[in-house]
């Protein structure tokens, strides 16, 4: 369920809590023009055109590509897996319904040599169940350089531990806040197993745009990509038991020459994994991949400034 | 006596090498395509365990609680560690794969490793540091295995990757990690 954070909870203090990183920039509106300037979002015919047998864009979302790399066959990478058969799968009683086939795991021609990598990135888990919360504010950061939009002013206002606050029906106050970074003496009520997890948290943020059960084709990650949205996703850890799962973004592809798909995948817990095999991922990550959360641009545009 | 490592792979280098010079190519990464690596000084790799907790926990010897992943190496800019590159081989498959990382237990694992080098408990043993993961748990830690039987293992957490009751930082003595493991695995909870 939505609910909208009326002007008290707006006041609330964040207790001071969220470290330099996760407030970086400060957030003003001159930081955001300065990192729309370096995206290249304001230079219109800032990207590189795709060559004739590409697909059809939009001018509107051609525009707004970052960063466009003509490599085509020229970069000699081949690589020669392409089985792909053991993603998603849903193992270990995971649920997940990613089986992938050759085709879908592996980019469509038009993709071929061209990559694209989004300015977003996960802010590190303040606590260590906190994936969920780092990858959601992750996506809060990003839309907000995008848009300058207030709902997510006030999330980062508020920073991870308010989030959790506002996420667990027992935690009404902020002595969540008061922990330090990964706290060892933080207790399990701050620090729940059962905790937010990313689809509740993008959707209380108001950035949710869909998704799908288990790992899709490659496709739609490159058109999520394409269309400056980063991707959530959820997944198991491999051999647990009880079973553990995780949070991941998705912030840039690649499809090399031979139709092979690359992702960057942002972990809050241990950073930026850059060129990650999609057809692969579970043997790379060591982990399944269950469930994939489409972002947009938050929904809550009323929200006064 | 310095710090031992395993043997590499005999293709492990070359695997690495090749991964890193087309690191550019296969992400659009600012981070990769800001930073130069050193590929002709790869260094020794060390090899990487995943702990299986529950088994640990269940009173097993630390040796028989872990599943080898594979091999890690510390990929340097400018001398300091920017990029480790794990080559996972797939039992039973011929396919190897590189998993590159630029995050923060890269730089976290050359500090553990140059500080461990000359700690007086190291210096005078044998070991063989290795990497000891728990992702599920978040646990990082450097492992070092004594010549001289498991009694005298030590696990060292890295900052970051110390669960509670963990310390990052602070060596523990094999029986200490063992009891610590039982102590996340009792309290925690099935998740949702």
């Amino acid at each position: 369920m939505e609910n909208t954070p009326d002007a008290n909870e707006k006041r609330k203090p964040m207790a001071g809590k969220r470290k330099p990183a996760e407030r970086r920039a400060g957030k003003s509106s001159s930081n955001r023009r300065n990192f729309l300037k370096n995206a290249g979002i304001a230079a219109a015919g800032a990207f590189m055109a795709k060559p004739a047998s590409a697909l059809t864009i939009s001018p509107n979302l051609a525009a707004q590509w970052l960063e466009l790399v003509t490599l085509g066959d020229d970069s000699g990478i081949i690589y020669s897996d392409g089985s792909g058969g053991d993603s998603g799968g849903g193992g270990n009683g995971g649920g997940g319904s990613g089986s992938n086939t050759t085709s879908d795991c592996l980019c469509n021609e038009a993709w071929y040599g061209w990559g694209y990598h989004l300015y977003a990135e996960a802010e590190e888990q303040y606590q260590t169940n906190w994936c969920g919360l780092g990858v959601g504010m992750g996506i809060v950061d990003y839309y907000y350089y995008l848009y300058g939009n207030c709902y997510d002013a006030y999330w980062i206002s508020m920073g991870q531990c308010a989030l959790y606050k506002f996420m667990m029906i027992d935690i009404a106050s902020d002595y969540c806040c008061q922990f330090a970074f990964r706290d060892p003496n933080i207790p399990s009520s701050c620090n729940d197993s059962q905790g937010p997890g990313i689809g509740p948290v993008i959707a209380r943020t108001a950035h949710d745009n869909g998704g799908v059960d288990g790992q899709p084709g490659i496709d739609s990650i490159v058109s999520q990509i394409d269309q400056t949205q980063p991707i959530a996703i959820r997944v198991l850890w491999i051999n647990t038991n009880p079973p553990v799962y995780h949070a991941l973004m998705i912030s840039g592809y690649y499809c090399a020459g031979d139709g092979t798909g690359f992702i960057d995948i942002s972990d809050p817990w241990n950073g930026d994994d850059p060129g990650v095999e999609y057809c692969n991922f579970q043997q790379s990550y060591g982990a399944t991949w269950l469930n994939t959360f489409f972002t947009g641009p938050s929904r809550n545009t009323s929200y006064p400034c | 006596m310095p710090l031992q490592f395993v043997k590499e792979y005999p293709n492990g280098p070359a695997l690495v090498r090749d991964r890193i010079q087309k690191l550019p190519f296969i992400s659009k990464h600012p981070k990769v395509l800001a930073t130069s690596f050193d590929i002709e000084r790869l260094g020794k790799p060390h090899a990487v365990y995943d702990l299986r907790p529950e088994d640990l926990a269940s009173g097993k010897l630390l040796a028989d609680s872990v599943h080898p992943r594979g091999q890690r190496y510390l990929v340097h800019s400018e001398g300091e560690p920017a990029a480790s590159a794990e080559v996972i081989w797939i039992r039973g498959k011929t396919a190897q794969y590189v998993h590159i990382n630029i995050g923060r237990f890269v730089g976290a694992t050359g500090h553990a490793l140059r500080y461990l080098e000359a700690h007086e408990q190291v210096k005078f043993g044998s070991f063989e540091a290795r990497l000891l993961r728990c992702r599920p748990l978040y646990l990082m830690a450097i492992w070092l295995k004594s010549d001289t039987g498991e009694q005298n293992d030590l696990i060292y957490p890295l900052n970051g990757g110390a669960p509670a009751p963990f310390l990052p930082e602070q060596l523990y003595p094999v029986a200490d990690f063992q009891g610590n493991i039982q102590i996340i695995v009792q309290t925690r909870q099935p998740a949702p």
